[in-house]
């Protein structure tokens, strides 16, 4: 598994968790009203699922397994999915950032991260989906 | 396919067959022109059954099937750890598909605790994932010569 995959899926692990964590603590809130102040966090609980776990996963998986470049196993230039990868973790932190302190630009600009994540990692990974090249056996001699 | 990774996978399908079935539910429920539908409650419960029992359910199962193997002896690591999550991923998750509802039809100071315990079951799941998986996400180990 490349670098990038390991940090990637490791880092959306930690999303998995810390995400699933905080709506853990919003149920128990909404059950006996528990840290009422953490439902302002229910944004970032959403993103942390839907972008940090899911999409995280999917860049890393998408680079380590789509099809290679060459036959050396060439990937391509992975700068473009490490950019793709900073979007989304800055996105991310806008969110949380105004959970705590709200901020009304916070969702658009995260969007826009989110939507740049995307171009970059579909600029990526475009020339890499491609079918799999078979060279054709030599003929036989009936 | 290991039998871990089947169970995670076929019980993933029985939460997608449940998420639509609550949908089909919530749809239906519209045409009664009730003035408070009671069937609203299960709005939640639909998200996370699809989002949860289904995706990253499906998720865990694949990635137990197909990451990198942890050592020769051990290939899917800590069998116990993966029993382990896959009871509370699923019995924290039903628990709460059932309780979770029941705050709005008929909140008692049961329901109340079982849904804290639903909770717990849940996030307990989520990090028995992690403890899971983390050490499978690792770079190729090359073959000593």
């Amino acid at each position: 598994m490349p670098k990038f995959s390991i940090f990637s899926i490791r880092a959306s692990l930690l999303y998995l968790v810390i995400g699933g964590s905080v709506g853990g603590i919003m149920l128990v809130s909404k059950a006996i009203g528990f840290l009422p102040w953490i439902w302002y966090w229910r944004t970032a609980h959403i993103h942390a699922m839907l972008v940090g776990w899911l999409l995280n996963l999917i860049f890393g998986v998408a680079f380590w397994i789509l099809p290679r470049l060459d036959a050396h196993g060439w990937r391509g230039s992975p700068w473009l999915v490490w950019l793709a990868s900073g979007l989304l973790h800055s996105a991310l932190a806008v969110l949380v950032w105004a959970s705590i302190w709200p901020w009304s630009a916070a969702i658009a600009i995260a969007s826009s991260l989110e939507c740049l994540a995307a171009i970059a990692i579909a600029w990526h990974c475009w020339p890499r989906l491609q079918p799999l090249i078979i060279e054709p056996r030599p003929a036989q001699n009936k | 396919m290991p039998t871990l990774a089947r169970y995670y996978i076929r019980t993933a399908f029985v939460w997608l067959v449940l998420a639509f079935a609550i949908g089909i539910a919530m749809l239906t429920s519209q045409l009664w022109a009730l003035k408070t539908n009671p069937l609203a409650a299960l709005q939640i419960v639909f998200y996370h059954a699809l989002m949860v029992g289904w995706v990253t359910q499906l998720i865990v199962g694949v990635a137990i099937w197909l990451f990198p193997v942890h050592t020769r002896e051990q290939p899917r690591g800590n069998e116990k750890v993966a029993w382990a999550a896959y009871a509370t991923f699923n019995l924290g998750l039903g628990l709460r598909s059932i309780v979770e509802p029941m705050l709005q039809w008929a909140p008692s100071g049961l329901v109340k605790w079982t849904v804290v315990g639903a909770a717990c079951l849940q996030v307990a799941a989520l990090w028995l994932v992690l403890l899971m998986l983390w050490p499978r996400v690792k770079a190729k180990v090359s073959k000593a010569k």
